[in-house]
């Protein structure tokens, strides 16, 4: 309890009374500790996630011109959101993004958790480790490095097709771009899923497998029947993060761009389009009003997904 | 000429000295009727503040008071090596100090400059500014206009092309600091191993195109100059089409009008002929490209060849300049891409010593040779046979700066920036690599121009 005085807060004039109402003293700091103990995060929260969040909802509200300066427009912003064209071609690229991102992400890491759990792996710290590895690699930076090997003129790739006698493909072209974006993204977070699907596997009792061995199951059987069941909570979980992460795609269009600005324009995803409306068209009020309508739809599909498998369990 | 003048009173200062060699100049030109070989003569320049010093009393010149107390101003800007032309400064001007600060590049300085307009406070004295980003700050009334302290009587001293877009409406609202004339880098190897002609005008250009990627496909003249949004602009400059129109609050965009088509009707067949790269710029590939001699040449700014030289060392000593090729045999019409200049702003509590600052920085020779990386814009420099002459290893000892400083001369002063110019750029960039991509850009040129419109009005501007 000495600890509120520890932090460095100023001493109650209860604390520096030195007859001991001992009793007093405790009930006073036991009324006070569990704010003093918030406060930190608190004094965080408000300052950098809360008031920002005020501060962009109100900028929201209003008009901004070269010309004219600032007019309050009520929710004029958001209604000009919901007839966006170009942010509704957005939310369909990072839609489809978002599906072929899960669909492979969920096969591969589901894949190597279940062959890591089940024993016939060699080598199991190597594998493990080389699978989490990309995602420690900044995000920019693996764009970087992919724009590298997917070059069509002095990437890896091309050298490969030249040396074989074929034409290099473009892998950034319009409609290869979504599937190269995938891959990426798939190539930084399998592992995390991995790890995470392989602690969840940990788990599952020993005698549940012995008991299926014993019934003659196979062990697809049982990895299909039995493990993956089980571990439902966590794949769900996963699944949760992927559509969120899906629904911010930025740091990989933003960076491959300037190699395939062809394909690649300003709007290319949602937040990508809040970005270049608040930095090359000094647009802060739409910007905003885009970001949280994003936010949103973030919501809106995590909370229907959450919803759905809820449902499910029961 | 002498017998023009300028009489002050007063002791003589270094500061008075310096003013009244100003007005010399201005006084010069006005007799010259704007000749700028006189004037451009750095030797002519001293004798005549000397001699001014000597002459009697005249209210001619209102030479500024600046203050003698201790002050600091602060300068914000991204570019380096600034130190020892300050520090010449801080010796002529004891009392004050100068505070470099770098605010961030480009964009990110431009934001904090708004954010301090909007607060009322924050900006600093003076700052660094894009030439084709001046306009936007001259709107929203943030700078000074330093023909309030004469200082539009050094035009004579600079390159006319980089004076040009520095005025509105008979206002100055900064000196040139660096431009960036267009002028033409290409491999002699190259053009040597395929029998080209370093090309004169446009049309040898794409005569030399098609023969190289004709006997080589793998290899190409060059870059579609027009994925990048300024050299698409640098090339409308050239012919002198203005793509951009100012008058106060309303606005004009000809990014599709006849000149235009003609460009189009030129790059259009040589992108679907595919013997031009469409690569983006910049990009390693790009940089591995004029290296590796996938490139045969690049049309480049005045700040190319240091980069170049940089970029691709493996291939130092085959390159080589020449002038930017020409519409018209024998013209020498150029652009810009890029340039910068140093502004006064409002809310500087001593513009009349900002002001000062800008002149010395920007005008005195001695601190403008400093900047060892920035084309310089002072014709006495311009013509210097020391800076002129100079012989680069990289281009096989030759003479570069001669080629550039002959293409500065050609650039015309009339061209104007949008004050979105922002917006504009990525908008072109965007619709232009799109574009160039499937080789149809009069297309990509009317989805920009729509966008532009279209943004200019939401802005508040009145587009014409």
């Amino acid at each position: 309890m000495t600890s509120t005085v520890d932090t460095g807060v100023p001493p109650t004039a209860a604390a520096e009374a030195p007859p001991p109402p001992r009793r007093r003293w405790r009930l006073h700091s036991q009324r006070t500790a569990p704010f003093l103990f918030i406060a930190p995060f608190m004094v965080a929260y408000l300052l950098f996630f809360f008031a920002p969040l005020v501060y962009a909802l109100n900028i929201s509200l209003y008009r901004q011109r070269l010309i004219g300066g600032d007019t309050f427009v009520g929710l004029e912003n958001y209604a000009r959101v919901f007839r966006d064209a170009t942010f509704y071609t957005g939310l369909a690229r990072i839609t489809v993004y978002g599906l072929l991102y899960l669909a492979v992400m969920l096969v591969i890491a589901l894949t190597a958790a279940l062959l890591l759990d089940s024993g016939t792996v060699r080598f199991k710290r190597f594998f493990r480790l080389s699978m989490f590895l990309p995602y420690a690699v900044p995000s920019a930076v693996a764009a970087l490095m992919w724009g590298y090997i997917y070059s069509r003129n002095f990437g890896p790739i091309a050298d490969v097709a030249r040396l074989a006698g074929f034409d290099a493909p473009n892998l950034l072209s319009s409609r290869a771009m979504i599937p190269s974006l995938v891959n990426i993204g798939v190539w930084t977070w399998v592992g995390y899923n991995m790890i995470i699907f392989y602690t969840a596997l940990q788990a599952v009792p020993h005698e549940v497998n012995e008991a299926a061995d014993v019934d003659g199951a196979t062990r697809l059987q049982i990895a299909w029947h039995i493990k993956l069941p089980l571990i439902r909570p966590a794949i769900i979980l996963s699944v949760f993060f992927s559509i969120i992460g899906a629904l911010q795609l930025f740091n990989e269009p933003q960076v491959l761009s300037a190699i395939a600005p062809q394909v690649i324009d300003p709007a290319y995803t949602p937040n990508l389009y809040a970005y270049s409306l608040a930095f090359v068209n000094q647009d802060f009020p739409y910007s905003a009003a885009v970001s949280f309508v994003l936010g949103a739809a973030a919501f809106i599909s995590s909370y229907v997904f959450m919803a759905v498998t809820q449902k499910r369990n029961q | 000429m002498r017998s023009a003048r300028p009489r002050r009173h007063g002791t003589p200062t270094r500061r008075s000295r310096t003013i009244a060699a100003l007005a010399c100049v201005g006084l010069l030109l006005a007799a010259c009727g704007g000749g700028d070989d006189t004037s451009a003569d750095p030797a002519s320049e001293t004798d005549d503040s000397d001699a001014a010093e000597e002459s009697d009393a005249s209210d001619e010149v209102a030479a500024p008071e600046l203050t003698t107390e201790e002050i600091t101003l602060t300068w914000w800007t991204w570019g380096p090596d600034n130190e020892a032309s300050v520090a010449l400064f801080e010796e002529a001007y004891p009392n004050i100090t100068v505070e470099i600060v770098n605010a961030g590049q480009g964009t990110e300085q431009y934001e904090r400059i708004r954010t301090a307009l909007t607060a009322g406070s924050g900006a600093p004295d003076i700052a660094h500014f894009a030439t084709a980003n001046l306009a936007e700050f001259v709107l929203r009334d943030a700078l000074v206009d330093l023909t309030e302290f004469g200082l539009d009587a050094v035009e004579g001293d600079y390159a006319p092309g980089a004076w040009g877009a520095l005025t509105f409406e008979d206002g100055l609202y900064g000196l040139p600091w660096d431009t960036g004339p267009l002028a033409f880098l290409y491999r002699e190897d190259i053009f040597e191993e395929y029998g080209l002609e370093v090309p004169e005008t446009w049309d040898d250009f794409a005569e030399a195109a098609r023969d190289l990627n004709a006997q080589n496909p793998d290899i190409f003249l060059a870059q579609f100059p027009g994925v990048i949004a300024e050299m698409w602009l640098a090339l409308n400059w050239q012919l002198g089409n203005n793509s951009f129109s100012v008058e106060g609050d309303t606005v004009g965009f000809n990014l599709t009008n006849d000149v235009a088509q003609d460009l189009v009707d030129f790059w259009e067949p040589l992108l679907e002929e595919g013997v031009l790269a469409t690569d983006p710029a910049f990009t390693t590939e790009w940089f591995s490209s004029l290296a590796s001699g996938r490139y045969a040449a690049w049309i480049a700014p005045s700040w190319g060849p240091g980069l170049l030289q940089g970029a691709a060392e493996d291939s130092a000593g085959l390159w080589r300049a020449a002038p930017l090729p020409q519409w018209e045999a024998g013209a020498n019409a150029s652009a810009y891409w890029g340039g910068s200049t140093i502004s006064v702003l409002q809310q500087s509590e001593h513009p009349a010593e900002a002001a000062e600052l800008v002149r010395f920085l920007l005008n005195e020779e001695e601190s403008a040779r400093n900047y060892n990386f920035l084309f310089p814009t002072l014709t006495s420099i311009l013509e210097d046979p020391e800076w002129r002459d100079q012989p680069y290893e990289f281009y096989g000892g030759q003479a570069v700066n001669q080629i550039f400083a002959e293409m500065e001369l050609g650039v015309d002063n009339s061209w104007q920036w949008s004050p979105i110019q922002g917006f504009v750029d990525v908008t072109l960039n965007t619709e232009l690599a799109q574009g160039a991509d499937q080789a149809d850009l009069m297309g990509a040129l009317e989805r920009a121009q729509n966008q532009i419109v279209q943004h200019a009005e939401d802005q508040g501007f009145t587009v014409e």
